[in-house]
C-alpha cells in the first residue's frame, strides 16, 4: 500500500505548521556530517542484486507472462524460480519492506501501518520516521536560535541486511527502498519512502486557480486562489516552510507571476521564466526561501498548466528537497545526492513522489499523472543503473514503486465491477499492463548488465485486489456499541472529534488497525486488562460475521417463455427483488498479541483487520472519523488496494537460481542475503 | 551685503520648503448645526421593482407621492443584495451581507423555498432595533409579511410586532400610533417599521379578482407603462399580471404619501428619518427565453416572480429618504446598495459605528463614490447564483452549471445581449472570488415554525411543497403579539413603553 500520506487533511494548519517548524529547526541545527563514506571502488564479484517492483501481483504477472508481453520475466522464471511471496500482516509497504530489510516480523521491527496512533490524543501520526527538534533554543531579539542538533529517527527497529554485510566488510548500494529515511551510513544509499518535502509533510502539492475554491473542487492539499488582473497577469506566491527563526513563525514565500501566452502561460518563478502549454510539465525549478540574511532554504518544484486562460489552473508539485543542496540528509554519503544530480539531472527526492492524491482529487488528468509517473520511473532507472554499472557493491538493492502507484490509480481500468470502470478510456484500461511492461523492460536491462556470477532476486512486497467498497469501520463500532459519540452527535469528524471516550471501548485508526481504549495506555482509557481480552474476543468473533449486499447485487432474471402461470410469474418477481446473499466484509481479525509478539515501539494495534478483497477501510476510517454510512461505493480513482487479508495479496518472487532454502515469505529474503554474503566471504581467499 | 542676500535666500528657501511639505491649513467653515433626528421610520414596500415604482415620474403622471419625491433623496440606482425577502431585509436590518448575517440560505447548492425552510439571522448578529434599543429607542413594527414574525430573526429587538394583512390596516395602525405618540407625556425616541405586501401577491394568487377590479383608465395606464411585457396585448396573462401589479404599486405610493402627510401634520416629520425601499423586484417574462433554456427553477416557473434570478428586474429597487437635515430633495443616480442603509441610519441617529465593520458605505459618501462593486446572491429557487456589478459591467455566475453571463448595463440595460471576452472572465472571476473569500460557514439554522405560521407562509406562496413539516415552535415571546386579527376592522392599538 503506497498511500500518499496526506496528514495535512487531518488538521492542515496545525500539522503543517508544527511539522514544518520541526523540520526547519532541524535543518538549521543539524550538521550535515557525511555518513560513513567508503572509497573502495574495486569491482565486486558475485553480486547479489535485488530488484523490487512494489505491488507487483502474481496473478497479473502470470497473466501477462502467459500472454507473452513480459518476456524477461518469463525468461527469468525459466532460469530459476517464480512463485508467490507471502507478504506481511498487514500487507502494507512500510511493514513489508521493513520485514524485507531486517528479516524481522512487524512485532520486532515496530512498523505496523502507515499510521500509528498517538495514545495521548487518539490522533494519527506518521509511523515511519520522526523529527526531533533541538532541545535548546535561545530566544533573543525576537529570534529563536537553535543551540544543539535535532534528530531524525527511523522508527524501524532491527538491522537491515545491507548494514550487516557492510559491518562484515562488504559494500552495499541501496536505492530508494521504502523506510530508509534517514539513510543508513553505508557505501551508497538514496533514501526512499519517509523523506519529507520542504514543508515537512509526505507530499503537499499546490493547485493555483482563479476560481472559487468550491468551483475548483474540494481539496486535500493546498488550493490557492489567484487574483488576476484584467490583462491576465497574476501576481501570486509559492508558500514554503514556516520561518523558524522569528517568533511569529510566519510562512516563508517566494513570488510567482503568470501571464497568458498564445499556447498557454508564461510563468516566472525562482528567477526563471518558462512557457507552458496546457498539460505540459515544466522542467525542475529551483525555489529559494529567504530566512534571515544569508540563511535560506532551497527546494525544487515542477509545474503543470492544468487549464488555460482565461481560467488558468497551475499545479505545483510538492517542494522537493534540493538534491544539490539537501537541507536534511537524504543520501549516504551525504554528497551522493548532489553527485547523482550532477550526473542524471535534478530528481524527485520526496519519499513518495508519485502524487496520487492530485489524481484522486481530479486536480490533474490521467495523462498528466502518467507523464509525471514516467518521469519518476526514468529517474529511478537512471539512479539504479548508475549504481549497477559502477559495479562496486556486493549487494545492490533497488525498488521501483511505480508498479504499485499505477495499480492503485488504474485498477478501475481492469476491474469491470469498479464504479468508475465505465468512465475509463483506453489509456486507463491499459495503464497497469503498460507499467508491467516497463518493469519487464527494466528487468531485461538488469539481466543484460549482470555478470555471470551475479545472483538476481526480483520481488514485490504484496499483490493487488480491487477496491470497490469503502468500509467505515468506526461506524460499525458505533452501531455495535464499542465506540460512543457525544450526546446529540450522530457522526464524527477526523481524529474522533465527536467521540465520548468515557464510554468507548474500541476504535479503528489507520488502514488495518483496531485499538482497545485501554485504561493506563490511552489518555482517556476505560478498559481494564481482563476486560480488554473479552472485547478483543468479541470483535474477533463478530466482525467476520458482518455481511454486505451491494445495491446492484439484486438478481434480475429475464422473464422466459416457460413462465406461463401467475404463480410462476410471482415467483419470478420474488426472485428479482430478493437481494443476493450478503458477502463477507472481513475475512479475519488477527490478535495483535499473537501476531506481534514483542510489540516493538509499543505501536502495535490490538487487532488487525483482514478485509475481504473489494473492501478496504475508508479514508475517513484511517483518520478516525465516523461518517453516516457503514459502507460506501468507492468513487475515487484510487481503485485498487492491498490493505486486506494478507493471504489474498501475496507478492512475487523471481530468482535466477534455485535457492538452497525456499524463500516463501518476504522476511526470508534478508536471511538469504546474509547467507549469500557469508558464503561469498568464505569463498574469498 | 552678499551675506545678507545669502541669508535671505536661505530663509526664503526654508519658508518655501515648509509650505511645500506641510499640510495646507483650511479655515473651519462653520456648519449649520444639524437638527436632532429623534425618530426612525422604515417602510418596506415588498416586491417593487424600480422601473414600475418610478414609472409615474418617467411618464409625467402625478399622484399624491409625486410632490413628496421632490423633497426626498431619490436613489434611482439602488441595488438589492438578494432577489427575495429574508436575505435582503436581514441586510437592511443588520447592515451585514448574507455571508455575515447568515439568513436566507439553504443547505446544498440548489435552493428550493418550496420545500425547505431558509436559515435565520445568526444569533450573534445585532439588529437595528436592538442597537437602537440600547440607544433608548422604543421599536414597533406593523408587518404584513409572515417572514417578519416567524422566528427568522428579523423580529429581534422590536418591543411590539403587529401582524397586519393589508395596507389599509397598516395605515390605520400607523395613524393610531401617531396619535398615541402625540398624547404621550414623555417623548421617547422611536423606531417604527412598516411592511406592505400589496405588490407581492395580488398578481400571482389573486389575479382574476384584482384584474376584474381595474378600471379602464388603470388598464390603459398600465399598458402604456408595461412596454414589452404587454407586447402580446391585454389578453396575455403576463400582461394582466403586470397591470394588477402596477396598480398595487400605485396604491403603495398612495400609502406612502398618506404616512408622510400624517407625519408632517403631527409635526413629527421634522424629527423623523424616513426611509422607504423595496427588498427586491419582480420579473414579468423579461428574460423568458433564457429562463426556459436554463430551466433552473425547481417549481418549473420560467422568468416570472422573484427569488429565481439575479437580473436587474429583481435587484434594481426604489430607495427614498426623507432626512430632516436635507433642505431639499435630490435625485441620486450613483448606484448604492441596501448594505448602505443600516450604517447610514445609525450614523444619522447619532449611534457610534466606529467599532463596526460594516461592508456598506454611508449613503452621504456612497452617492459620490463611483468605484464600487455590488454583489447579489441567495437564490431561493434553483442553483445558487452570484451577480457582480462593477461600473456598467455585470456578471451572473451559476455556481452549479459553472456558467457565467456578462452584460454592459449602459449599452444593454435590459440584459438581453450577453458579452464574451477573456478579460471579462478574468475580471469577474477575481471579483466573484473576492466575494466568496468573505464567505464563511456563517449560516443560521432554520427556525422551528408552527402549523399556523406555516399556513401563513403558504398563503403568500411559500413552502408549498408537501415535504415541509411544521415543527412545534417554542413558546413565543410574551412581549410580541404575533396574532393576525381575524376581523380586520378590529385594530389592536400599537403599544409603546409609555403606556
Amino acid at each position: 500500500m503506497k498511500k500518499r500520506f496526506h496528514i495535512n487533511r487531518l488538521d492542515h494548519q496545525l500539522y503543517i505548521s508544527k511539522s514544518v517548524l520541526l523540520l526547519v529547526l532541524f535543518i538549521l541545527s543539524i550538521g550535515l556530517s557525511a555518513c560513513g563514506e567508503k572509497s573502495d571502488n574495486s569491482p565486486a564479484d558475485s553480486r547479489l542484486i535485488i530488484v523490487g517492483f512494489d505491488g507487483m501481483d502474481p496473478n497479473l504477472t502470470q497473466q501477462w507472462m502467459d500472454a507473452g508481453v513480459l518476456p524477461n520475466f518469463s525468461k527469468l522464471a525459466a532460469q530459476g524460480t517464480f512463485h508467490p511471496l507471502a507478504t506481511s500482516n498487514p500487507p502494507q509497504s512500510p511493514v513489508a519492506w521493513s520485514s524485507f530489510a531486517t528479516g524481522l516480523p512487524p512485532g520486532e521491527h515496530g512498523i505496523y501501518d502507515f499510521l500509528r496512533r498517538d495514545a495521548d490524543t487518539y490522533s494519527p501520526d506518521f509511523s515511519i520516521s520522526k523529527t526531533i527538534p533541538p532541545e535548546n533554543i535561545l530566544n533573543i531579539f525576537g529570534l529563536n536560535i537553535p543551540l544543539d542538533e535535532g534528530q531524525i529517527i527511523n522508527r524501524r527497529q532491527g538491522v537491515p541486511f545491507w548494514s550487516d554485510v557492510e559491518s562484515e566488510g562488504g559494500r552495499s548500494s541501496v536505492i530508494r527502498v521504502p523506510v530508509t529515511y534517514p539513510p543508513d551510513p553505508i557505501h551508497r544509499m538514496m533514501a526512499g519512502m519517509g523523506v519529507p518535502d520542504l514543508l515537512g509533510t509526505q507530499g503537499t502539492y499546490t493547485l493555483y486557480t482563479t476560481r472559487s475554491l468550491a468551483a475548483a473542487g474540494t481539496s486535500s492539499s493546498r488550493v490557492v486562489r489567484m487574483r488576476p488582473h484584467r490583462s491576465g497577469r497574476i501576481e501570486t506566491s509559492l508558500e514554503g516552510p514556516t520561518d523558524p527563526l522569528h517568533e511569529e513563525h510566519q510562512t516563508l514565500s517566494t513570488p510567482m507571476i503568470l501571464e497568458p501566452t498564445a499556447e498557454g502561460a508564461k510563468i516566472q518563478l525562482g528567477g526563471e521564466t518558462i512557457e507552458l502549454a496546457v498539460g505540459e510539465w515544466s522542467p525542475w525549478i529551483r525555489v529559494e526561501f529567504d530566512v534571515l540574511g544569508p540563511i535560506s532554504v532551497t527546494g525544487i518544484v515542477r509545474l503543470n498548466l492544468v487549464a488555460a486562460y482565461p481560467r488558468p489552473q497551475l499545479y505545483v508539485s510538492p517542494i522537493n528537497i534540493d538534491p544539490e543542496a539537501p537541507v536534511v540528509p537524504i543520501s549516504s554519503p551525504a554528497d551522493y545526492a548532489a553527485d547523482l544530480a550532477g550526473k542524471i539531472g535534478l530528481f524527485h527526492t520526496i519519499g513518495m513522489p508519485e502524487e496520487t492524491w492530485s489524481l484522486n482529487e481530479n486536480h490533474i488528468s490521467d495523462k498528466t499523472w502518467l507523464e509525471m509517473l514516467k518521469t519518476n520511473l526514468d529517474e529511478r532507472e537512471a539512479m539504479f543503473f548508475d549504481a549497477m554499472t559502477k559495479n562496486d557493491s556486493e549487494v545492490l538493492v533497488g525498488v521501483f514503486v511505480q508498479t504499485d502507484r499505477v495499480s492503485h490509480m488504474f485498477y478501475r481500468g481492469i476491474d469491470p465491477e469498479h464504479p468508475l470502470y465505465p468512465e475509463t478510456d483506453e489509456l486507463a484500461r491499459g495503464a497497469i499492463e503498460w507499467i508491467y511492461k516497463e518493469a519487464d523492460r527494466i528487468l531485461g536491462k538488469v539481466m543484460a548488465e549482470m555478470g555471470p556470477d551475479d545472483r538476481l532476486i526480483v520481488l514485490s512486497d504484496h499483490g493487488f485486489a480491487p477496491f470497490r467498497w469503502a468500509v467505515n469501520l468506526n461506524r460499525w463500532l458505533v452501531d455495535n456499541g464499542y465506540l460512543v459519540l457525544k450526546a446529540g452527535k450522530t457522526q464524527s469528524g477526523i481524529a474522533f472529534s465527536n467521540v465520548d471516550w468515557s464510554k468507548s471501548t474500541a476504535y479503528a485508526l489507520g488502514l488495518n488497525g483496531l485499538y482497545i481504549n485501554r485504561k493506563g495506555r490511552e489518555a482517556h482509557g476505560i478498559v481494564e486488562e481482563p476486560e480488554a481480552n473479552v472485547i478483543k474476543a468479541r470483535l474477533i468473533k463478530e466482525l467476520p460475521r458482518w455481511t454486505f449486499t451491494p445495491p446492484q447485487a439484486t438478481q434480475a432474471v429475464a422473464v422466459e417463455d416457460t413462465i406461463t402461470t401467475e404463480a410462476e410469474l410471482e415467483a419470478e418477481v420474488e426472485q428479482e427483488v430478493t437481494p443476493a446473499p450478503g458477502q463477507a466484509v472481513i475475512r479475519q481479525i488477527f490478535d495483535g498479541d499473537v501476531i506481534y509478539a514483542g510489540n516493538a515501539n509499543g505501536d502495535a494495534p490490538d487487532l488487525v483487520v483482514g478485509y475481504e478483497p473489494a473492501f478496504r477501510a475508508s479514508w475517513q476510517t484511517t483518520l478516525g472519523a465516523v461518517p453516516k454510512d457503514l459502507i460506501e461505493p468507492n468513487a475515487k480513482k484510487w481503485s485498487g488496494d492491498h490493505c486486506i487479508t494478507p493471504e489474498a495479496v501475496p507478492g512475487i518472487l523471481f530468482t535466477n537460481f534455485k535457492p538452497e532454502q525456499p524463500i516463501s515469505q518476504i522476511a526470508q529474503v534478508a536471511a538469504y542475503a546474509r547467507k549469500h554474503w557469508k558464503q561469498n566471504q568464505a569463498k574469498t581467499p | 551685503m552678499k551675506q545678507v542676500y545669502i541669508t535671505s535666500f536661505i530663509l526664503l528657501a526654508i519658508t518655501l520648503g515648509y509650505f511645500l511639505v506641510s499640510k495646507p491649513v483650511h479655515k473651519e467653515i462653520p456648519k449649520e448645526i444639524p437638527k436632532e433626528i429623534k425618530n426612525l421610520l422604515i417602510i418596506t414596500i415588498d416586491t417593487v421593482r424600480a422601473d414600475t415604482f418610478y414609472a409615474s415620474e418617467d411618464n409625467q403622471f402625478s399622484d399624491r407621492l409625486s410632490i413628496w419625491l421632490k423633497r426626498a433623496r431619490v436613489y434611482r440606482n439602488a441595488q438589492s443584495v438578494a432577489p427575495w425577502t429574508i436575505p435582503s431585509i436581514a441586510t437592511v436590518l443588520t447592515g451585514y451581507a448574507q455571508n455575515q448575517h447568515g439568513a436566507g440560505a439553504f443547505p446544498g447548492a440548489i435552493a428550493n423555498l418550496n420545500t425547505q425552510l431558509p436559515s435565520s439571522v445568526l444569533a450573534g448578529v445585532s439588529t437595528l432595533a436592538e442597537r437602537l434599543g440600547v440607544a433608548g429607542f422604543s421599536s414597533n413594527a406593523a408587518s404584513a409579511h409572515p417572514w417578519f414574525s416567524s422566528g427568522f430573526g428579523l423580529e429581534r429587538g422590536f418591543n411590539t410586532i403587529d401582524a397586519r394583512k393589508s395596507r389599509k390596516n397598516i395605515d390605520i395602525w400607523f395613524e393610531q400610533s401617531i396619535k398615541q405618540r402625540e398624547q404621550a407625556s414623555v417623548q421617547q425616541r422611536n423606531f417604527t417599521y412598516l411592511h406592505y405586501m400589496e405588490a407581492h401577491g395580488r398578481h400571482t394568487r389573486n389575479l382574476e379578482e384584482y384584474f376584474s377590479k381595474l378600471s379602464n383608465d388603470q388598464k390603459k395606464r398600465g399598458l402604456n407603462w408595461a412596454g414589452a411585457i404587454c407586447e402580446n396585448g391585454l389578453e396575455a396573462t403576463i400582461c394582466q399580471r403586470y397591470l394588477v401589479y402596477n396598480q398595487a404599486v400605485l396604491e403603495l405610493r398612495d400609502s406612502l404619501a398618506n404616512v408622510l402627510e400624517q407625519l408632517e401634520n403631527s409635526g413629527l416629520l421634522e424629527q423623523t428619518l424616513v426611509l422607504v425601499y423595496s427588498d427586491h423586484g419582480e420579473e414579468f417574462h423579461d428574460h423568458l427565453e433564457q429562463a426556459q433554456a436554463d430551466n433552473h427553477d425547481p417549481r418549473g416557473i420560467y422568468g416570472f416572480g422573484h427569488g429565481n434570478s439575479l437580473y436587474e428586474e429583481q435587484l434594481h429597487i426604489p430607495l427614498l429618504i426623507w432626512n430632516p437635515n436635507d433642505e431639499k430633495g435630490r435625485i441620486v443616480n450613483t448606484p448604492v446598495s441596501l448594505l448602505d442603509v443600516a450604517p447610514s441610519i445609525l450614523d444619522w441617529l447619532g449611534v457610534d459605528i466606529s467599532a463596526d465593520n460594516f461592508p456598506g458605505m454611508l449613503l452621504d459618501k456612497a452617492e459620490k463614490e463611483t468605484d464600487r462593486v455590488f454583489y447579489a446572491s441567495n437564490i431561493a429557487y434553483g442553483p445558487e447564483q452570484i451577480s457582480v456589478r462593477d461600473g456598467d459591467e455585470k456578471s451572473i455566475w451559476n455556481t452549479v452549471s459553472d456558467k457565467s453571463s456578462y452584460f454592459n448595463l449602459k449599452n444593454d440595460p435590459d440584459e438581453q445581449q450577453p458579452l464574451t471576452g477573456d478579460d471579462l472572465v478574468l475580471h469577474f472571476d477575481k471579483l466573484t472570488g473576492d466575494y466568496l473569500d468573505l464567505a464563511s460557514a456563517n449560516i443560521g439554522e432554520p427556525p422551528e415554525i408552527d402549523a399556523e405560521q406555516l399556513e401563513r407562509l403558504k398563503s403568500i406562496g411559500y413552502l408549498q411543497g408537501s415535504e415541509v413539516e411544521a415543527t412545534v415552535k417554542p413558546k413565543p415571546d410574551p412581549n410580541i403579539d404575533l396574532t393576525i386579527e381575524q376581523d380586520e376592522t378590529k385594530i389592536l392599538p400599537p403599544q409603546t413603553e409609555n403606556q
